[in-house]
């Protein structure tokens, strides 16, 4: 297990406190905007940023180890293959003497690098770069993966193909992961656990599914896409319900100021009797309201804990709250 | 109105064609003239002068490339403020006039000097006047080299496990060696066309172009062009070939 409670000192933002523990075949998601910290921290638990407390994996303790002695494999978020070495030979270089061919194979098979072998790193597009960057931080052998945006260059189909495979090659070889990344839908998808920073600070940490369901603070929620706070509960665009509003506990009506296309359906604003405006998201199959059309809209809208965070104010949808 | 198209079509091209020719012209001449008065060399002086030039240039080269590579990759490291001294520091042997160099040479290796090496006019004299010549080149260009191969290359192949040696061998130093080859090139160049400060550690034995002075001075032009020709012909092969291969290898 790994085992982290460290201080780690942000630009700019000051020390900031990060704990987690990640058994064996566990990920655990650093997840937050951009100059959120999620970088810095993966990069503190590589060992290339200062950071003082605890880091062990199974009890030996890796914070006084250098970075090559650390039982990791960091990949960062900018291509980072050798340029002037071909794919197979990042490979065979980056494999210890333990690991076998026939791992070697498996990993070039499954993340389709047949055709890149012989190609340099400088020759390789963002997406194949990354497919390599993977395969060679698995030659590595590590017990802990250190990923930052892992899945950012891939196209959908793969992304999903790679991120399935991966937490099942986690879980049958019992490595643990962390991985930085601003997209909640990674999140959801791979990660056991998640910390969501903002400013380098935990805003909140626990299972993703429990923390979208029941935000405990509305800081959380706004980084986790709530857009807008009513009452004690806080609404997000992807629980809008079109069908039966008048079951959720949120029903907003108003006149359909702007559609848009977004993902496989559309995306409305809607601007109600108040002037206030809320986004709603229409799934695909859903009929989509006219412009200008009155409509009611229903949001599955979870009560938020903590209404304004420790220290912070509700913000204006929008808005970009107060440091936290 | 055509005439005057044609005329500033003509003009520019006329004006590349007599700079070209200019800038040329000494080529042509060292070309023309040295081989034409190949047999005019003072019988003797050939074999000497080239073996001794190329000798001590290797040599040179050689140990400029010792101690500037790793002279090179720490100051690389240096963080930002220190930089700007090293480059200040760097930059006095390479701005001080090589007769002035020759001067403090013939001063601190003199057989009356502090270091008491007796090296002026020894082959030894000859190769330290060369280094100091070249080394600021080869090191500045170096620097530069290591400079540009971008941290996340070393900070990876440190998360792969490689120990500091084997992230110089395997990632920086491929990384580094068109501007490395650039860097030898210009300091062969430097080393073997040293005149300056040869001229007064290194009377004899001579080098290339201290020879080629005083065969200048002894015999006249005639007999000083196919030196020259000879130097050209020594100097210019290893720059051009690392200049091509670092093109090449920087694709």
């Amino acid at each position: 297990m790994l085992h982290v409670d460290l201080e780690i000192s942000i630009h700019a933002h000051g020390p900031r406190r990060m704990r987690a523990d990640v058994p064996r075949g566990r990920i655990l998601a650093l997840f937050g905007p951009s100059g959120g910290g999620k970088t810095t921290l993966l990069r503190a638990l590589a060992g290339f940023h200062p950071a003082r407390g605890t880091l062990s994996w199974d009890g030996r303790d890796i914070l006084s180890e250098p970075v090559e002695a650390r039982p990791f494999a960091w990949m960062p978020q900018a291509p980072s293959l050798f340029p002037h070495w071909t794919l197979r030979r990042q490979l065979v270089e980056a494999r210890p003497a333990r690991t076998a061919d026939a791992r070697l194979d498996a990993l070039v098979t499954t993340l389709g690098l047949q055709e890149l072998l012989e190609r340099p790193g400088r020759g390789l597009s963002g997406g194949q770069q990354q497919r390599g960057e993977l395969a060679r931080a698995l030659a590595r052998d590590p017990d802990v993966l250190l990923l930052d945006e892992p899945f950012s260059a891939l196209d959908a189909p793969t992304r999903g193909m790679v991120g399935t495979w991966l937490r099942e090659l986690l879980r049958s070889e019992g490595r643990s992961m962390v991985m930085a990344s601003h997209d909640w839908s990674d999140v959801e998808s791979w990660a056991d656990e998640v910390i969501l920073l903002d400013e380098g600070q935990t805003v909140a940490q626990g299972d993703p599914g429990t923390l979208f369901s029941s935000p405990p603070n509305w800081p959380a929620a706004r980084l986790m896409g709530f857009e807008r706070q009513i009452g004690p509960r806080v609404l997000h665009p992807d629980l809008a319900e079109w069908a039966a509003p008048h079951r959720c506990p949120v029903v907003l009506i108003g006149v359909v100021s702007d559609v848009s296309p977004h993902g496989a359906g559309h995306r409305v604003t809607l601007t109600c009797d108040d002037g206030t405006t809320v986004r709603a998201s229409v799934p695909r199959g859903t009929t989509r309201p006219m412009m200008d059309s009155r409509v009611e809209i229903g949001f599955h809208a979870p009560e938020v804990e903590v209404m304004n965070g420790p220290r912070n104010p509700p913000a204006a949808p929008g808005s970009r709250s107060q440091s936290f | 109105m055509r005439s005057g198209t044609s005329a500033s079509r003509v003009a520019p091209a006329l004006l590349i064609v007599v700079f070209g020719i200019l800038l040329l012209a000494p080529a042509l001449v060292l070309l023309v003239y040295g081989i034409h008065d190949w047999g005019l060399i003072p019988p003797g002086t050939l074999r000497p002068l080239g073996i001794t030039s190329i000798g001590a240039s290797a040599l040179a080269l050689l140990i400029t490339a010792a101690f500037g590579l790793p002279l090179a990759w720490y100051l690389s490291t240096l963080p930002r403020r220190l930089r700007f001294l090293a480059e200040g520091l760097l930059a006095v042997p390479l701005l001080l006039p090589p007769l002035v160099v020759g001067l403090t040479l013939a001063f601190l290796l003199g057989p009356e000097s502090l270091t008491h090496l007796a090296w002026t006019n020894t082959f030894w004299g000859l190769v330290t006047a060369e280094v100091y010549e070249a080394a600021p080149y080869f090191v500045f260009v170096a620097w530069a080299g290591f400079g540009g191969v971008p941290l996340l290359y070393r900070e990876v192949a440190r998360s792969l496990g490689w120990r500091p040696w084997r992230v110089f061998s395997r990632v920086v130093l491929p990384l580094a060696s068109p501007n490395l080859a650039v860097g030898a090139a210009m300091a062969w160049s430097r080393a073997i066309g040293a005149f300056g400060a040869p001229l007064v550690v290194s009377y004899h034995p001579q080098g290339l172009p201290v020879g080629l002075w005083v065969v200048l001075e002894e015999f006249g032009l005639p007999q000083a062009l196919p030196l020259a020709l000879l130097l050209v012909i020594v100097a210019l092969p290893l720059p051009i070939g690392a200049l091509v291969w670092s093109r090449h290898a920087a694709r």
